[in-house]
């Protein structure tokens, strides 16, 4: 059973130390962070809508640090260990499942890629097989690897520690250790501009008033251009919705999460029993919380592809979130040319798993300015410099 | 998006300015469609990102309307 209020609703004080902007799963994590790591606690979150209704109420929660380059092993494998301890550390239960994550491999190229990202993974010491087809089908007997059908399953990369956690817990979670530790939450409270003067961000405009900050942390995920750009700040970000959809209530069918780029489509059964299917995003960009049809169609008959027994399953719902996605399919962390102004965007369609190293992180850098070791390959400035992160396609980065 | 005339004049900023950053506007957002199930014809767009909403519809060779 849950308490009655698990925080404190705040009102907007004239001043904090530090704003984040954004009360998602990344916005309330750095605040936890801050509180916790740094002894930060004059700090504000504040949410145009309500607490994590945003993404963090729209994933898929599809948790996997796989990821093919050094530095994105590093943050992901970063946030995997905190997962690792993260109902013990916060007191409540996150449903978090380390159930693994098959990626599948339809063409020899997809084999390639899935071999070499299976060692790639282990230098990083991120857990990681390669696996036969006969191998899936022990792990999920439910996939058809039967050779006729028309993307064969080749075989598949396994990471056994990734999973699935409930999100609306996690937020909760960190919301209730924030605010206990002195944070305040403020939902309904839009950030329409932010103050700079002389080359420094000052304040904070909202429909709840002006507030003062000596530093202000960007966490608005789909809607951080539009932020950052009334600081004159302009962003590599195209904004796009993304959908998923369940199904209604089934018997424990499917074991492990299961993921397939080829087909585009990935897979998992949610404690109560909804099948939870994510499909890609839309290519038109859009911040209308509502998805093409013609992408949940296919994301249905892939799935249907790999799992023959979801025929029967009927359709409960479908939704979209808004999400924020960069030029390299990584995230983009750390200082902007506007002192006191930090950023964190561009996670795109697989944030979720990096909430609490991204609240580790963000913490750091917004504490020391200075960027976190882990997040410090992640500047804007590699936009520029051209040292980008490609994680498209090369890590089966749909989630 | 016009390609730069002299790419090789341009500074790491601006060559990143125009490879990597784009607009990214929630309101009116002009962009180019091709009618591809159809006459395949290429025309000019301005939508509304809020609610996807057409606002206006222009040949290529024309400048962008004023939507009042
Ligand atoms: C359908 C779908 C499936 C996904 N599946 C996965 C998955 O399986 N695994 C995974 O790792 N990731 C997944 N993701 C991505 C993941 O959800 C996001 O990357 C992550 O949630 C982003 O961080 P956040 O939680 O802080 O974002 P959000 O929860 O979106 O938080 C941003 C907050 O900023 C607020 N905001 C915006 N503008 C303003 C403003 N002007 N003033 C004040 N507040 C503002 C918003 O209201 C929102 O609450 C998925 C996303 C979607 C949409």
């Amino acid at each position: 059973m849950h308490p009655d209020r698990m925080w404190r609703s705040a009102e907007p004080r004239k001043s904090y130390d530090v704003i984040v902007v954004g009360a998602g799963g990344h916005g309330l994590a750095t605040a936890y962070y801050l509180a916790k790591n740094h002894g930060i606690t004059d700090v504000a979150v504040l949410d145009r809508g309500w607490l994590a209704g945003g993404n963090m109420a729209r994933n898929t929660t599809i948790i996997r640090s796989n990821y093919l380059w050094d530095e994105s092993a590093g943050i992901y494998e970063h946030a995997l260990k905190l997962w690792e301890g993260l109902e013990e550390d916060l007191g409540y239960p996150l449903l978090f499942s380390q159930r693994g994550v098959l990626n599948l491999a339809h063409s020899l190229q997809d084999v390639r890629d899935g071999v070499r990202r299976v060692e790639a993974n282990r230098v990083n010491g991120v857990d990681a097989e390669w696996l036969a087809p006969e191998q899936v089908k022990e792990v999920c007997p439910i996939v058809d690897v039967s050779p006729g059908v028309r993307y064969p399953v080749l075989g598949a990369t396994y990471q056994p520690r990734a999973g699935i956690a409930k999100h609306d817990n996690v937020a909760w979670a960190l919301a209730r250790a924030a605010s206990d530790l002195g944070v305040d939450l403020i939902e309904h409270c839009q950030v329409t501009g932010v103050e700079v003067t002389d080359g420094r961000a000052t304040a904070v405009t909202t429909t709840r008033g002006r507030i003062t900050a000596n530093k202000i942390a960007l966490s608005a995920a789909g809607h951080t251009s539009v932020v950052a750009k009334t600081a004159g700040l302009d962003l590599p970000l195209q904004t796009h919705p993304l959908q998923a959809l369940v199904s209604e209530l089934l018997e424990p069918i499917h074991p492990t999460v299961v993921m397939s780029n080829a087909v585009h489509v990935y897979v998992s059964q949610a404690h109560k029993g909804e099948l939870v299917m994510g499909a890609g995003i839309d290519a038109a960009n859009s911040y209308r919380r509502r998805g093409a049809f013609h992408i949940i169609e296919s994301q249905m008959a892939a799935a249907l592809e790999l799992f023959p027994v979801f025929a029967r399953a009927h359709v409960l719902r479908t939704w979209a979130g808004i999400v924020d996605v960069s030029p390299d399919a990584s995230p983009i962390i750390g200082l902007t040319p506007v002192e006191n102004l930090y950023l964190n965007c561009g996670w795109g369609t697989g944030g979720f798993k990096a909430t609490p190293g991204i609240g580790w992180c963000y913490a750091h850098t917004i504490a020391h300015d200075t960027p976190h070791p882990l997040t410090a390959p992640f500047t804007l400035t590699r936009f520029t410099t051209g040292a980008l992160v490609d994680e498209h396609g090369a890590a089966a980065v749909a989630h | 998006m016009a390609y730069p005339e002299d790419p090789a004049g341009l500074s790491d900023e601006e060559w990143g300015q125009y490879l990597f950053f784009r607009d990214n506007p929630e309101g009116e957002f002009a962009e180019r469609w091709s009618h591809s199930a159809g006459c395949r014809r290429w025309f000019n767009v301005v939508r509304d990102t809020r609610s996807n909403r057409i606002r206006a519809v222009y040949l290529p060779a024309q400048t962008r309307p004023v939507i009042g």
